[in-house]
């Protein structure tokens, strides 16, 4: 065999293939982005969209600042409930899916390392709540714009009538109605939406690397989920019941330090409220969100790398 | 034994876990902590909850979905005000401001409806129910108002309305001119009392037995800052406390100029012929 | 010598079987080689640890003992796929994607970009012949058209060794020959192919080499022509042959001073298909012997 040959197969023998490679991620995610809008998810938002148009038409006797505060607390409220619904269903769904249909086999079998596959499934689980929010939050804007205009002008023209009023007071009284339409923070609120959706998947994903079935997946999730939001409140009363207990100290202060505590993440509800969010505490969220995916995913892949199929 | 894989694995995971739970713990304590005290996080007492909604509610209140409850409630609670059943409203807007404690409109409409239109409701819904039976418990409602506002005003300690509120109840429902001027005067140091205000005050003040000298010289002080505050309600009470009060007749104001009044009060009118 | 393109060096795969202590021995200290540009055909019974020995060498699976290389690199080692081309068997990709897009997905993993991979996935698609299907779902293939839609995307990023298990099962027959035909222009193109299937008549067809797998364990391995041939034997195939005829030539060979025997008189069989079943038969053997020992010593022990 002559030299140039030679050389020619040593460089095929070890092929470079990059050991990670964003771009491999991104073509995993938007394939699982493609599957999950074409396995029809959108459809919720035409469900959204009828939600929210019958909330701004709820035309029930109360002030106007309590009707736009309606209109967003069902609106934030059903997208809440879409994206952690979707975060646990979609995930759970993804890689049993896979492995029955051995695409996984297949995927696998092409130079894609297991993180990858593990990151790609989560990015498109992500990218799909993040785009859904966002056209949610668009649509629901709009209602909102529009709902806050006509509601302003009645309570204008009301309190014109009503006469007694300085125009001071009007504005004051304009003023609060304002502060419960469209606002700029009402974006950190779905940040949070988001981030919470972000933890609940990358929880999910962990429990689908050892779940045996997609079923059993989406219950220990849901109830992770469920618990997450109250161990750490019951955790007192346990405690308090059990004393130094070794039941106390064997099993429920470990299980109540393994379950992710979800508390954090409900300042969506304050937000939507109208209470002032500081860029700092958001941050410190985006933090505890990235940390808590960044392990999740991390020991996911521990289950996931030398998993047989 | 040597034990499988899975076991292993199960063990190291479990582990892993419990680690990042410690690590992670006194950080979320923290933030969890700040996020309260910053009103971020309402805490909602589970108890108080749990006996009166089921648990599943309770669950979505934790769960993120407090608001979804509270509007559930509320057009429960309209609905119940549409069949007159004040103990459901009652029981409703408890919740619902349990829930939305710093939600302002919800104390205010949850008083409202308890002590103006169930103590109505109570006077004159059931003419079987002998008048004074009727009396009293029209006045346990509008008390019941007021104790809800007082409530209101515990989370709420700046809020202008709610003093507002609870003012106006005392002067229309119980009468009670002192009580009314006092929770109007707090109403006037909260955030953004609205411009009457103050009159209301003075107004109220002015019927407080013994404190007429009092509300003389806040309303003089009112009067003085201009036309704007010159109303007729402010002159005349202006005018009967000259008469209670002795003023000199040199101290005096005068007299509204009727011409000028009838313009004010119909802009459009032609000025009476000379 | 180059480097083999599958390198299988005393290969077990234990399974633990439920939360028992039992065990299932899949595939047993079993090498082989595959060499660079030849087809190699693994047979075996169903259950005899085919697909476990490719999952191995694809690193879809750990072995629990030996080590599996391709082209050099350990299997464990994500390079070593960028070699390999896989078609698992009864593949099912997403329903979801076109034709054209499965394709652009797998080229995509692979490193192929813009219109080299277009380009790339219509040749493909010529390749196996399903350009009509191009922009139809794969939700709404027949199973003919998914193995081929399979092969086609194994073969997207031009790999160097093509792994098949079982790529006619469930293909009709002008299905299966395409498929042949394909192997055939692999071969032609040296590119290395690691197929196995119980379908003998094709092996036959196709391979360079085959190995015989039974109960986990390689009986016999080595060039197709080598295989089948007994060099102590002879064959007589005679036709409308009358039973007094047979008597005849039977007493003749038994009176033969040599020493000859008659091995064996009936209708004729493709040899490998012989050999095959006699393998099965040999290893059926001796597990059944295998498995009254464990029995003997069992009781022994009680
Ligand atoms: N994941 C697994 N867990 C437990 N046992 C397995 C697993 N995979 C395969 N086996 C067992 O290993 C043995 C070999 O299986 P394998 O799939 O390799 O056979 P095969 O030769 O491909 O058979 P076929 O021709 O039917 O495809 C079988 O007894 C099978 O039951
Ligand atoms: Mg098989």
């Amino acid at each position: 065999m002559s030299e140039a040959a030679n050389a020619e197969t040593e460089e095929r023998t070890v092929p470079r293939v990059p050991l990670f490679s964003p771009g491999r991620i991104w073509v995993l995610t938007m394939s699982t982005f493609t599957q999950l809008v074409r396995m029809k998810t959108f459809y919720f938002l035409i469900i959204f969209a009828v939600l929210v148009a019958a909330a701004s038409n709820l035309n029930l006797l109360y002030t106007p600042a309590q009707k736009l505060r309606m209109l967003k607390d069902a609106s934030f409220g059903a997208m809440s409930i879409f994206s952690w619904l979707f975060a646990i269903a979609a995930t759970a769904v993804l890689i049993p899916r896979d492995l029955e249909d051995r695409t996984l086999y297949t995927i696998l079998a092409k130079p894609v390392p297991r993180l990858e596959y593990l990151l790609g499934k989560l990015f498109g689980v992500l990218l799909t709540i993040g785009v859904a929010l966002v056209v949610m939050q668009v649509l629901f804007t709009g209602f909102l714009f529009f709902r806050e205009v006509t509601v302003l002008a009645a309570e204008r023209q009301a309190l014109e009538a009503q006469g007694g009023m300085s125009p001071e007071d009007i504005q004051a009284q304009l003023e609060l109605i304002r502060a419960q339409g469209v606002q700029w923070q009402l974006l950190y609120a779905l940040v949070a939406i988001f981030l919470k959706a972000g933890v609940v998947a990358a929880v999910t994903m962990l429990v689908s690397t050892f779940a045996s079935s997609t079923l059993f997946t989406m219950i220990v999730a849901t109830i992770i989920f469920l618990v997450g939001h109250f161990h750490k409140l019951a955790a007192g009363y346990w405690l308090h019941e059990l004393g130094d207990s070794l039941v106390a100290k064997l099993v429920v202060k470990p299980v109540i330090m393994i379950i992710p505590d979800f508390r954090v993440f409900n300042v969506t509800e304050n937000i939507v409220g109208g209470t002032p969010v500081t860029t700092g505490a958001m941050l410190a969220l985006v933090g505890l969100a990235l940390l808590y995916m960044a392990v999740y995913s991390a020991v996911a892949l521990y289950l996931f790398i030398d998993k047989e199929f | 034994m040597k034990f499988g894989r899975t076991t292993r694995k199960t063990v190291a995971v479990l582990a892993l876990l419990l680690v990042f739970g410690l690590l992670r713990t006194p950080l979320e304590s923290r933030m969890t902590e700040k996020f309260v005290a910053s009103g971020l996080i309402t805490e909602v007492s589970t108890s108080q909850l749990s006996s009166a909604v089921g648990q599943s509610t309770v669950l979505a209140v934790l769960g993120g979905l407090r608001p979804l409850v509270a509007i559930y409630l509320t057009l429960h609670a309209f609905d119940a005000w549409s069949y007159r059943e004040w103990d459901t409203v009652e029981r409703d807007y408890r919740l619902i401001t349990t829930l939305l404690p710093e939600d302002i409109d919800s104390w205010k409409t949850g008083a409202w409806h308890m002590a103006y239109n169930a103590s109505a409701s109570a006077l004159y819904d059931d003419p079987d129910i002998p008048e004074a039976v009727g009396k009293k418990n029209s006045r346990d409602w509008i008390l019941k108002g007021i104790e809800f506002l007082k409530r209101g005003i515990e989370q709420n300690p700046d809020s202008s309305t709610l003093h507002q509120e609870l003012a106006d109840i005392y002067r229309q429902k119980l009468e009670e001119p002192c009580l009314a001027a006092r929770h109007y005067k707090l109403a006037m140091e909260g955030d953004r009392p609205r411009s009457f205000v103050p009159r209301f005050y003075g107004y109220f003040l002015a019927r407080c037995p013994g404190r007429e000298r009092e509300a003389y010289d806040f309303l003089m002080e009112l009067y003085h800052q201009g036309e704007k505050q010159r109303l007729p309600t402010l002159i005349s009470r202006i005018k009967e406390l000259e008469e209670k009060l002795d003023v000199p007749a040199t101290h005096r104001i005068p007299d509204p100029d009727p011409d000028v009044e009838i313009l004010k009060k119909y802009p459009h009118a032609k000025p009476a012929l000379p | 010598m180059s480097v083999p393109a599958v390198e299988v060096r005393n290969l077990t795969k234990v399974f633990p079987l439920s939360l028992k202590k039992e065990y299932l021995v899949a595939v047993e200290d079993l090498s082989l080689t595959v060499n660079a540009g030849e087809v190699y055909g693994l047979i075996g019974p169903n259950g005899s640890g085919k697909s476990t020995t490719m999952k191995v060498v694809l690193g879809l699976m750990a072995a629990t003992t030996g080590s599996t290389k391709v082209f050099g690199i350990e299997s464990r080692d994500v390079r070593s796929r960028h070699q390999i081309g896989f078609l698992p068997e009864n593949p099912y990709f997403y329903k979801h994607l076109t034709g054209f897009e499965t394709l652009k997905f797998y080229g995509r993993l692979c490193g192929l970009r813009g219109r080299e991979l277009k380009d790339r996935a219509n040749e493909m698609l010529a390749l196996v012949d399903l350009e009509v299907a191009r922009d139809r779902r794969l939700g709404g293939y027949s199973k003919g058209m998914l193995q081929r839609i399979g092969l086609a995307q194994a073969m997207i990023q031009r790999p160097r060794l093509v792994v098949l298990d079982e790529p006619t099962a469930g293909v009709d027959p002008i299905g299966s020959r395409q498929i042949r035909d394909l192997i055939f222009k692999l071969k032609e193109d040296g590119i290395s192919v690691f197929l196995c299937s119980h379908l003998l008549e094709q092996v036959q067809e196709v391979c360079d080499r085959v190995g015989i797998i039974a109960n986990g364990r390689m009986w016999r391995e080595g060039p197709l022509h080598e295989l089948i041939a007994i060099e102590d034997q002879t064959e007589l195939v005679l036709r409308d042959a009358s039973p007094a005829l047979l008597e005849r030539i039977r007493n003749l060979v038994a009176s033969d001073s040599g020493g000859a025997e008659l091995v064996r008189s009936g209708h004729p069989r493709t040899t490998l298909e012989r050999l095959f079943l006699d393998i099965v038969r040999e290893s059926r053997e001796a597990k059944a012997k295998e498995d009254r020992e464990k029995q003997a010593s069992k009781g022994a022990k009680k």
